[in-house]
Parts: structure tokens; sequence; C-alpha cells
């Protein structure tokens, strides 16, 4: 548990100097494994497997992608749909397919040089809708500073259902319009050295897709089954406008071995190494290979059924200033404009619930 | 910052503490050349002392007792105004006209002596002793125990300190501690600055017996792991059993800690007490009826919220305090029977604002985290005659810890406790080549593992884990046998065993898979009463002495342990919060065999103690865990833990100085702590099937230990510590999942370590000189913790986020020279 030795460390962090220096143990090795992370759901186009390769720990390169797989997921009424790789190392079935809630899944991977490797049946548990999400504002002032960290905490309640073993998993998705497509930079004067950074608009719509990052937000019901999960933290929008900030909120079910794989997989992230965590643990998923039950493969192949909620937190009501962002001045016109360029962090597509 | 004002306070200091050394260099040259100018009066004198009629007076001046010649003693004749000081043998002269004179002898540690002389006649072997003040010299000495105990005694791997040494030592943040204290023997290691409990030969932290007055404490730290439970003032000494077991100690495989409190004043009443950075003490003993019946009682308070006030604003809301109190009463009817009543509580409460609970699944603003020791004893020692004595004890002990959340729709209280009640009843018969004792113990445990306590208008279910009850039983017989001059034996067997009882349930699992949740085939209850498994056998003890000369001796001694109550936590250290579990149908009791050997040695009069001593220990049924466990509120936790096989062994090699100014000692141990841990099923094994290092394996350590006492005024102290880093597990790849989460990759536990440990301390202490007969004493102590700002590592970890390319950073918590001062007062 490590708020035991956060707060130990905090404690004693305020008597004496607290200090994280870096240090160089000896790096262990490990030949390339498969890596494999794949995600069937009852919802058409959430659906994606992507297949990298363990690397070493101190090689900074990561995405060693692995291309040209054969990867095709059944069910347990022997339906095959096969995945076809849509970008490198990352595979997608017809964008009309989705999975049924009580169904099992089995995927199937065939790597080029003919490796194969095999998923445990996963079951598509069905998921109970959100409740409601509610958000409240507020600010604190930043340790050291005259500033505060103003924001909007998004929570969501829900009823869980009487049967035990629910498990849930909360994501979210934030689409918002750019100021601009690009920058450019101008010298002050010819020959200068010194640079003016100009905002270039763009030619035509577009939204920047913000993802959550890096959080792993999954409950389950063991302590509270039947009642209602309630005040469950989604995320903290922040303060930098009064116009409405648009979410999709992404609610999930989990198998109990998929909530176990990501409870110790989030422990494993935030170890600090410290006496309270938990000892580090190997992680192995329900993959295997069939030809060598020895081979190590990471990574998980879950099925969830997925329910999205579109919600728009209303900033204007906050009893506050909201904080300026830091913007370049636009070029003045006429100006050239930039394209929206397709990508995962920015699309030309209105998001589905997109009112303005 | 901190580091350099307190190299401000050091700096004058340190030269202070040098002068009474420096003073006393001056006076013994001045002394030697006194004495050849008194040879040199004496040679050139004499010529002319018929004539002036002179006399001389010399001699000897030496140490009562031990006959040791006293070297640099003041020799001072009141009538004349003259002195001389002893040379190197203790030799002086003085020349003096016919008359009566006071000779007034002192020395530095002796008793100051007068002595009435008249002349004629000479006397030219006018020999004086001395004798040592004992009140100085006791807390010079490391221990109370005879100076040659070390070799005598039978028993290896004990060693006893009295509470006046370890108020002598450096303590952090001033707050002198009886534990951390004995983390400067060979042989007794940490996993780190802030764990709870201490690791002797290799045992995990429950495989020690900690007893307070006979009453067990299951969790002897304060504020997590920073302090212990241990109130000093209350505390008359310390013994820690790591080698052979007496008979009477069972249930723990590794060490006995032995922590007894002072008796009561039996004629005065005193009060006493301390200011100090973390905790404040105050205690009064003294007589209700003298010499009869008289009590004691010491409490100790912490609260440290003024602390976090000060910091910055992410801990200003936490919140922590612990208290503590020893009592004790003392009754002596009369000369053959004695009955003492015991009690001690401790209490620790602390409010985080934290949410990151992980032990249940709800979401929390803040999380409150409490434990407590309550224990109570009652032991009544009779001697029917000066050769037999029985004793009979009844002590109750209760652990409870708990962890809550606050907030209305999430509240609840995650609490556990362990009761335990033990009865005793020991004899003992003193012959003149036997001491025989023998003994039954029996102790019944009751243990709520986790009870989840919902709020009133909680969202949380409740949860309660089934109570574990049982109960262990020793009986047992020793005897002390001294066969010859050179050769003693104890030769002790004690048998043991264990049932554990119902009204529980009997789970079984598939024979033929490994032991987990899907595998669970049927449950059968048992019946209150009813033993659902039962565990036993027969525990010997056997310590060998042979001395091959009065100031030599070699030790072997041979032990067998069983363990039937462990804590379980899948953690590097355990928490206070940790569960413990008995040993039940699946989990099975611990057993280990020590073997131990060792070389004692006393030099120059019992001033040097040289000791080297080995070991290797066996254990069986050691318990690991499965990667990734659950145990909080795991109902069926045997499918989380794993037994296997455990083996330590080491060196611990000792140069103990215990007489004079300068006392100390200077330690180095060898210790290894391998596991192995096997299974036919890939899931449970560790490491492949391989021994690997257990998390508290420090193979290398080395202690110094100098405490400085040239007054009855001040003392200076200071110690240096090394070890080998603890055991670390890293990632061996990292793997990307979902272009977010980088996924680091763990093999094998325990195959790197973090870097090496060390640190000095100081420490300075101011007592008002003993002499001045005012009824209030006071000292102030000085100290200074990690004096060259060592930037230790308290945990290594590495950053999984994108950017960083997986390095690993050390962290540290006392990376900086901590001082701190405390006022004591004695009234």
């Amino acid at each position: 548990m490590r708020f035991f030795s956060s707060i130990t460390i905090l404690m004693l962090g305020l008597l004496v100097c607290r200090c994280v220096t870096p240090i160089n143990p000896d790096a262990r090795s490990l030949p390339p494994s498969l890596v494999v992370d794949g995600l069937v759901t009852d919802q058409p186009g959430r659906n994606r497997v992507s297949l990298s390769l363990t690397a070493a720990y101190k090689q900074t390169a990561l995405n060693l992608l692995v291309q040209n797989a054969s990867v095709t997921v059944s069910d347990d009424a022997n339906r095959r749909v096969e995945f076809r790789e849509t970008s490198p190392g990352y595979y997608q079935p017809d964008t009309s397919w989705r999975g049924v809630a009580g169904r099992t899944y089995t995927l199937n991977i065939q790597l080029s040089d003919g490796r194969s490797y095999r998923s445990k049946p996963e079951l598509l548990r069905p998921v109970v809708p959100i409740d409601t999400v509610y958000v409240e504002f507020t600010q604190k002032l930043r340790p050291g500073t005259q500033s505060y960290n103003k924001g909007f905490d998004v929570y969501l309640d829900l009823k869980d259902p009487a049967t035990p073993d629910d498990y849930y998993r909360w994501s979210w998705v934030h689409y918002e319009r750019p100021y601009f497509c690009g920058t450019v930079k101008i010298p002050e004067c010819s020959g200068c050295q010194n640079f003016i950074e100009y905002g270039v608009l763009c030619c035509g719509p577009c939204w920047d897709i913000i993802r959550y990052q890096n959080e792993i937000n999954i409950a389950s019901d063991n302590s509270i089954n039947g009642n209602r999960i309630s005040r469950r933290p989604l995320t903290r929008v922040p303060f930098t406008s009064y116009l409405p900030y648009y979410l999709e909120i992404e609610q999930q079910s989990l198998t109990k071995e998929a909530y176990q794989y990501l409870f110790t997989l989030n422990d494993m992230i935030s170890n600090s190494g410290g006496l309270f965590d938990a000892a580090p643990a190997t992680l192995t998923g329900n993959l295997s290979s069939t030809g060598n039950a020895e081979e190590l493969v990471f990574g998980y192949f879950a099925a969830s059924a997925m329910v999205i909620k579109p919600f728009y937190v209303d900033r204007r009501n906050a009893p506050a200033f909201p904080d300026l962002m830091d913007l370049p001045p636009a070029l003045p016109s006429p100006a050239p404009c930039t394209a929206c360029v397709e990508s995962p962090f920015r699309t030309q597509h209105p998001p589905k619930w997109w009112q303005f | 910052m901190l580091t350099s004002s307190c190299k401000t306070i050091i700096c004058p200091y340190i030269v202070e503490s040098s002068r009474p050394d420096l003073i006393l260099n001056v006076l013994q040259t001045v002394g030697r050349l006194l004495s050849i100018g008194a040879l040199s009066l004496l040679l050139g004198i004499s010529a002319r002392a018929q004539a002036l009629l002179t006399r001389v007076i010399s001699g000897y001046v030496r140490e009562a007792g031990t006959n040791k010649p006293i070297g640099g003693a003041t020799l001072f004749i009141q009538e004349t105004r003259r002195g001389t000081t002893t040379d190197r043998d203790g030799f002086y002269t003085l020349t003096v006209s016919d008359g009566r004179y006071t000779l007034l002898i002192t020395h530095l540690g002796y008793i100051r002596t007068e002595q009435k002389i008249s002349v004629p006649p000479s006397r030219t072997l006018n020999n004086i002793t001395l004798e040592p003040d004992t009140k100085l010299l006791d807390e010079v000495t490391v221990k109370t125990e005879s100076p040659d105990r070390n070799v005598k005694k039978v028993e290896l791997g004990v060693t006893q300190l009295p509470i006046h040494n370890i108020v002598k030592m450096p303590a952090l943040m001033g707050e002198v501690d009886i534990v951390r204290s004995l983390l400067l023997l060979p042989g007794v290691t940490t996993v780190g600055e802030g764990a709870t409990g201490i690791n002797v030969r290799g045992g995990s932290v429950d495989q020690n017996l900690v007893l307070l007055d006979d009453a067990p404490i299951y969790n002897s730290s304060h504020l997590m792991g920073f302090f212990s439970v241990f109130n000093p003032d209350a505390v008359r000494d310390v013994t820690l059993q790591k080698g052979n077991l007496p008979a009477r100690y069972g249930g723990r495989t590794s060490a006995v800690l032995d922590v007894r409190t002072k008796e009561p004043d039996p004629e005065k009443w005193r009060l006493s007490g301390g200011v100090g950075l973390i905790s404040n003490r105050l205690g009064v003993e003294g007589p209700i009826i003298r010499q009869k019946l008289t009590v004691m009682i010491d409490t100790r308070l912490a609260l440290n919220d003024f602390l976090f006030k000060l910091g910055p604003a992410a801990i200003r809301d936490v919140k922590a305090s612990f208290y503590d109190l020893t009592g004790k009463v003392k009754f002596l009817p009369n000369e053959k029977n004695t009955v003492y009543v015991s009690g001690y509580v401790s209490n620790d409460k602390m409010l985080l604002p934290s949410d990151s609970l992980l032990s249940v699944d709800v979401s929390a603003s803040r999380t409150g985290f409490d434990y407590q020791t309550a224990n109570g004893s009652l032991k009544w020692i009779h001697t029917f005659s000066s050769r037999f004595s029985m004793n009979l004890s009844a002590v109750m002990a209760r652990y409870r810890s708990a962890t809550s959340v606050p907030d209305t729709g999430n509240a609840f209280r995650l609490q556990s406790e362990l009761l335990s009640k033990i009865v005793r009843a020991e004899a003992e018969y003193l012959g003149d080549r036997h001491r025989i004792a023998f003994g039954v113990q029996v102790t019944h445990y009751g243990l709520t593992p986790n009870t989840l306590t919902p709020g009133p208008v909680s969202n949380v279910q409740p949860v309660r884990l089934p109570n574990e009850q049982g109960i262990e039983a020793g009986l047992y017989a020793e005897d002390e046998i001294t066969l010859s001059d050179r050769t003693a034996v104890i030769a002790g067997l004690r048998y043991s065993a264990f049932a554990f009882l119902g009204p529980t349930e009997v789970r079984s699992y598939a024979s033929d898979g490994p032991r987990r949740p899907e595998t669970l085939r049927e449950t059968e209850p048992v019946r209150r009463g009813e033993i659902a498994e039962a565990y036993g056998g027969l525990e010997p003890r056997l310590a060998l002495r042979w001395a091959l000369r009065p100031d030599r001796s070699f030790k072997l001694a041979y032990t067998r342990t069983r363990q039937y109550l462990q804590l379980v936590t899948n953690t590097t250290a355990a928490l206070p919060t940790s569960r413990w579990k008995l040993s039940d149908p699946h989990i099975k009791p611990q057993i280990a065999d020590q073997l131990s050997a060792g070389y004692f040695r006393n030099l120059k009069d019992d001033t040097y103690e040289v000791s080297a001593e080995v070991y290797y220990r066996h254990s069986r049924n050691a318990i690991d865990y499965r990667d990734g466990s659950r145990i909080l509120l795991n109902p069926t936790p045997e499918t989380e833990l794993l037994q296997g096989r455990g083996r330590a062994y080491g060196l611990e090699l000792m140069l103990k100085k215990s007489k004079g100014f300068l006392t100390g000692w200077a330690s180095y141990a060898f210790t290894r702590t391998l596991l192995l841990i096997d299974s036919p099923y890939p899931g449970e094994r560790i490491n492949s099937g391989q021994w690997y290092p257990a998390n508290y394996d420090k193979p290398h350590s080395v202690n110094l230990l100098a405490i400085y006492r040239p007054s009855r005024t001040f003392t200076a102290s200071a110690n240096y510590t090394y070890s080998t880093g603890r055991p670390m597990t890293v990632p061996y790849a990292k793997a990307r999942v979902n272009n977010l989460i980088t996924l680091p990759v763990y093999l094998d536990r325990n195959q790197q370590r973090i870097p090496d440990y060390h640190r000095l301390d100081i420490s300075l202490t101011w007592e008002k000189n003993p002499v001045r007969a005012t009824r209030w004493w006071y000292s102030w102590t000085f100290s200074v913790y990690n004096l060259y700002a060592r930037k230790n590592a308290y945990s290594v970890f590495y950053r999984f986020n994108s950017y960083a390319a997986g390095d690993a950073n050390k962290l540290s918590i006392f990376g900086a020279a901590i001082p701190s001062l405390t006022y004591n007062f004695k009234l």
C-alpha cells in the first residue's frame, strides 16, 4: 500500500531533505517477446488488436511493431472474424462488426514466421448504464505560489446490479476545436536570431482528440455489491475557458481475470519501490503460445460491453475567472491556412454528439 | 540549510567536547613532569634532607579489588598545599617535614579518599587503594553483567543492553529507541529506515518473539516504523537471544527480544520526564507502602500535527499522533513472595488527506489509520527455599489495527484484531552443579482477520472474514549442568503442540492442480471446540561451553523451534495493518533448526571482549507469496501463500571494550538468507524453483559504536553503520500497451540490490553534576543523525511514463543531517 510509504516520505520530507536521484543498477535483458493488446466490444469501431515486441528496459524506442500477422477472433458459436492490419501493428475488423454480450471470444494470432498464439476464451459481460455524471468546481492554492489550480472534478454514479463479480473500467475522450492548426516562426528582422511565433488557422473544421493518459480507472463491486457506486472520480477538467467541455465517457464491463490483470498492472506502474509497496510480479495475461508453452507472451485480450455517455461540462457558472491559455498571435491577414491532418490526435469529422 | 545550520551548532561543541580530553592530557603530562621533578628534587634534595629533617612518603596507588595500578592519580597534602601525581605504575613520592598531614587522593572515576599521616617515621611503602566510583563507572561500562560473563556463560548469541547504555547512543530526532539501537549488533538488520521490526540472523520480522514484561508485543513500532513502542524511561534492560533459545521460549523461529521494565523505587517518590522533538515523556514512581507496595507509571505522548502544519501545503492536513503508557505495581508482602501487575497501552493514529486506499475498492477523500496494543499481566513469584522457586503468570495481549474512510457515502472501517491469552507456570531449582527449570505454557489465540464495517449511510457492504482460533501449548524442562570447571552444558527439551480450533470450515482443493479459488472442491464445517488440524513435535535445545582457559571459551548450540502464527504480507516491509494468520490445515507451521558455534575471549582483564560466531539455520515451510497476490479481505488466503524451504547462514565478529572512559564496539556480520519455493505447477514457483534471496537479505554489515565519558557531566557518542543494500526486483524489459501505458516486464524476484547503506551519527550529552546536592537532575542531549548527509536509498523505482528512458531513481528520505535537542529531568 503505497499511501503509507508516501505519507512517511511526506512526513519526513518536512523535516529533512527528500531527494530523488537517478542511479544505474545493472540492467537485465530478455529476448524480444510478443505483446498483445486486444479489445472486443459491443460497439462498432471500438474493436482492435495491436501487436508489438518487448524492448530492452533502457531502450528509448518503444514501438517494435509486429506487422503482417494473421489475426482472427472466433466466438463460442464458431464464427470467425478477421482483423486486418489498418496501420502498422494495428489490426481492426470491418467498422460495422461488433461483439455481442453473453458470447465468448477467443483471439488467434499467427505471425509471419509461423509462430502462433491463442488467448483463453473471454466472456463479453453486459454492463449497466451510467446513472449520473456531475461536476464540482474546486480551486486550490498551488503550493509555493499565489496561483490557483482551478478545475472541475467529474464524478459518476451508477447502480450496481445484484449479481456479484461485476467489474468496471472507465475512460474518456475529449474533443475540442483548436485555435490554430499549426504555427510558424518568423524572424523579428531579416537575419535576426530572434523569432516570433504565429498561429496558423485551420483550413476547415478540425477537432483535437485528447484521451485519458496512463490511468487505469477500474473498480469491482466486491465491497458494495448491489448498491450504488458513488462519487467515482473520472477526470479533472481544466478551467481555461467558459466554453462547454465535450467529453465522451466510456464505461466498460470486465471479466474478473481482466480486472485482476489491470489491477496488478496498475500496482506495478505506480510502484515506487518503497517498503510498503507490493513486490513486483511477473504479469502474464491470458495469451499463450500454441507451440511452446514456455514462451513468454505479454498483454491481454479483453472482451467488454461498453456504454458511451456524452457529457458537456458547463464552465460558465464557476465562481472564478478562467486561466488564460498562452497562445501565439494569429498571422496577420491575408494569411495562409493549414490543413487538418487526420491522426489519432486530430480529426476533420465532428464527434458523434457535437452540438456547436 | 539544515546541514549548514547544524555545522554551526556543532563546531563549538566539538571544541568543547575535546577539552576534557585535552585537560586530561595536560594533567597527565604535567603530572609526569611533576613526578620526575619530584624525583629529581628527591635526589637533589635528599642530600640536604638530613639537615632539614624532611621525610619521604612513597608507595603505589591501586584499584581496590583488582589491584590494578592507577596512573595519573593526584595526591595532595592539604596542609602544605603541595602535591604530586602517580606515574604509569601508580607510584608516587612526596617529601614533607615532620608533622601531621591530611593526604587527599583523587582520580577521575574513583572515590576521593583522605588519609591522615603523621611523620616521622618515613613511610616508604605507603600503599593506597582507591574504590572505583561505581555511580560513574556503571554508566561507562557497556553491560551490567559481570565482565567475564561473555566467556563464562553457556549460552551464545545473547546480548543484554541496559537502558543507560541505550540512552547514550545517538538517536534519530533525539528519540531514544530500543529497537533501533539493536541494529548496531551484528546479525541484526532492517529492510530499511522506517520499516517495522528487526530481522535477526536472516529471520523475518514476525519470527521474533517480542516480550514486554512477559506479554507479547505484536507491533513494536510507532508512526509506521520510525520509532519503537518502548518508552525508554520505563525500561530497565533489553535482552536479545539469537543463538540458542532457552527451552522456556517457543512459538517463534528466529529470536527473542525480552524487554524488562524497571523496578519502582521502594524508598521515595520520583518524577522524571523529557521534552523532545517527537515526543514528551512523564513518569512517576514510588512506594505506596514503603518497601512493600510500589508503583511506576510512565507515559509518552507525541502530537506531531504541528510539524505538518509548518510543511508544504500538500501535507498540511496530515494528522498523526501516538501515545503509550507503561505501568507496573510491585507487591512484596514478605521475603518469599513477590507479585507484579503490569500494564501497557499504546495507540497510534494517522489521518491522511489521500484517497489512495488500495485495500478496499471505494473512492475516498481521506483515509484514517490507527492501531493499538493493550497488554496486561499478572505474575507471582514464590520462593520455597534459597534453592527452589516458582512463578505463575497470566497474560492478556491484544493488538488491533484499522483503516477507515470517514466520507459519508463510502464510510467504512476495516479492522483486524489479535487477542492472545497466556497462562504459564514455571519452577526453578538451583543445585550445586545443576540449575533445573521446568514449566508449562498455554496460549489461546483469537484472531479476527478482517472486518469491514460500513458507516451508517454507506454504500459499502459489510464483510466479516471468519474468526480464527487456536491453542498452543508448550511443556518444557531444562538443566544447566556444570560438568567441570571447564565444561558446562544446557540441555533442554520442549514439546510444542498447536490445534486450529472450530468453528471454522476446512476447504479442500483439487489434488491435481495448483491451490487456487478455481480449484476449490468442497468445504467442510468444523464445530466450536472441535480440532480442525493439529500440529506438534519435540524441540531439542542444547548448548555447550568448553573453557579452554579462564579467559577464553568455545561454545556450540543447537535449537529447534516451531511457529504457528505468522504475519502475511506481500509488501517488502510489514505494515501495522498487515494480516496475522494462524497455521491451519493448509498453512503448515514453520520449523527451524539452528546450529551455531562461537569462540569468546576476553583480553586485558576483561577490558576487551572478542567474539566470533557462526550459524546455519534451515527452515521448513517458509512463507512467500504468489505474484500479484491479495491478502487483505481474502477469504482463502491459502490460495495466495506459498511455502518452501529457507536457509540462512552467517558469521558475526565483534570486538567490544567495556571498561574505561572510552567504551563501545566494532562488529562485522556476514549474513545470507535464501528461500526456495518450488512446485509442480509453474504458478506456484518463485524464480523458476531456484534459491533466491529474501527481501531482507543483506550480506555485509559493519557497525561501530563509541561512547566517551570523560566526566560525570559530559558524554559524547558516535556510531557508524554500513550494510549492503536490500534486494530489489528490476524489470527485464518493457512493453507498450494501448499506445499509452508502458508495462514493465518483471521475471525473477530480488536479483538486484539497492545501493549500499551507510551513516554516521553523533550525540553529545551534558548532565547536571550529580555531586551537587539538589534534587533536580537534568540533562541536555544534542544529536545529529546522518552527520555527513549521505543520501541513502529508501527505495529505488522506475518512472513509467513515455518520456523517461526507463531510468532507475533513488529516493532518500533522511538525505540530510538531522539535528535534534532533547531535555530530560528527574526529581
